[in-house]
C-alpha cells in the first residue's frame, strides 16, 4: 500500500512523517487517522461569524444607539484587538483539537489519543490479538455524503473497548483492521 | 477606610471598565499560558509534522496577549 503524509489528513495509510509518545522502535503504523475534515464546519463557520462581526454588527450598534453610551476610541480599538485575539485563540484550539486527536493503526496494536479538556489527555490502546469484533457504523446524510463514520473494536476480557469517531472510510479502516487480525492470527 | 470609599465613588464608568478589561486580560494571559503548553503536551505525544508551526502560533498567541495588556494599561 502507498504511503501518504499525514501532515493534515484524517486518512493516511503507512504514514512517514508521524509517530507517538509510546511507539516501539519496531512498531509499524499502518493507518493514522482523524476525524473526516467536514467534521469542523461548524466551527469554522461560527469563526466567520466571529471574524466578521467586528466590521457588520458593531457600526449596527453604533449606528442605531444601542449602547447607553459611547465609548471612546482607544476603548473600541483595544476591544477589537481583544476580540479578534480570542477569534485567533478560538481557531488554534479547535484546530489543534481535531490535529491532535487520533487513531493509529500499528501492525501491534490499536490506538486511541483522545485530548478532552486543557491538559487533560486519555490513551487507550489493545493489541490486534485481543481484538474480537470491528465494526463500523455509518448513518445519516451528511455521513453517507462524505463517507465517515464510527467504528467501534471490540476486545476480549478486560482490555477496553475503542472507538474511532468521525473518521473517514471507515468500511476500508474495518477491512484493514481485519486483515491485520487475519495476519496475527495465523502467526 | 474613607478613602477607599471616596476613591469608589470618584472611579467613572470607563475606570471601572478599564479594571475590568485589565483583570480580564491577565486571565486571558494564563489562558494563552495553558493553551501553549497543552500544545507542548500534544506534540510530546502526537509527533506530527505541524507540531513546530502550531507552537509558534500558540507562541504569537501568548505574545499578542501580553501586547493588548500592556497597550490596555496605556490607552485606556
Amino acid at each position: 500500500m502507498p504511503s501518504h503524509s499525514a501532515f493534515i489528513s484524517a486518512f493516511a495509510s503507512h504514514p512517514i512523517d508521524v509517530a507517538f509518545a509510546t511507539q516501539d522502535r519496531d512498531e509499524t503504523i499502518i493507518l493514522f487517522l482523524r476525524k473526516h475534515p467536514i467534521t469542523n464546519i461548524g466551527w469554522i463557520l461560527f469563526s466567520l461569524l466571529l471574524t466578521i462581526s467586528p466590521i457588520v454588527f458593531f457600526p449596527l450598534i453604533d449606528a442605531y444607539n444601542l449602547m447607553p453610551f459611547t465609548f471612546p476610541e482607544s476603548y473600541s480599538f483595544i476591544f477589537s484587538l481583544f476580540w479578534y485575539l480570542g477569534t485567533f485563540a478560538y481557531i488554534l484550539f479547535k484546530f489543534v483539537f481535531w490535529y491532535y486527536n487520533v487513531n493509529i493503526v500499528t501492525d501491534k496494536r490499536i490506538v486511541d489519543i483522545d485530548f478532552i479538556y486543557l491538559l487533560y489527555n486519555e490513551m487507550t490502546a489493545t493489541t490486534i490479538s485481543k481484538i474480537e469484533d470491528v465494526t463500523s457504523k455509518v448513518g445519516g446524510f451528511f455521513r453517507s455524503i462524505f463517507d465517515y463514520g464510527n467504528i467501534l473494536v471490540q476486545t476480549a476480557g478486560e482490555e477496553p473497548n475503542i472507538e474511532f469517531l468521525g473518521v473517514p472510510h471507515p468500511s476500508q479502516i474495518v477491512k484493514i483492521i481485519n486483515e491485520l487480525m487475519g495476519k496475527v492470527n495465523s502467526e | 477606610m474613607e478613602d477607599l470609599l471616596k476613591f469608589i465613588t470618584s472611579l467613572s464608568v470607563f475606570d471601572i471598565v478599564k479594571i475590568f478589561v485589565l483583570i480580564l486580560l491577565v486571565f486571558y494571559l494564563i489562558f494563552a499560558f495553558v493553551l501553549l503548553n497543552q500544545i507542548n503536551m500534544m506534540g510530546k505525544i502526537v509527533k506530527a509534522p505541524l507540531t513546530p508551526f502550531l507552537k509558534i502560533l500558540a507562541i504569537l498567541h501568548f505574545l499578542g496577549g501580553i501586547v493588548v495588556l500592556i497597550l490596555s494599561f496605556m490607552l485606556l
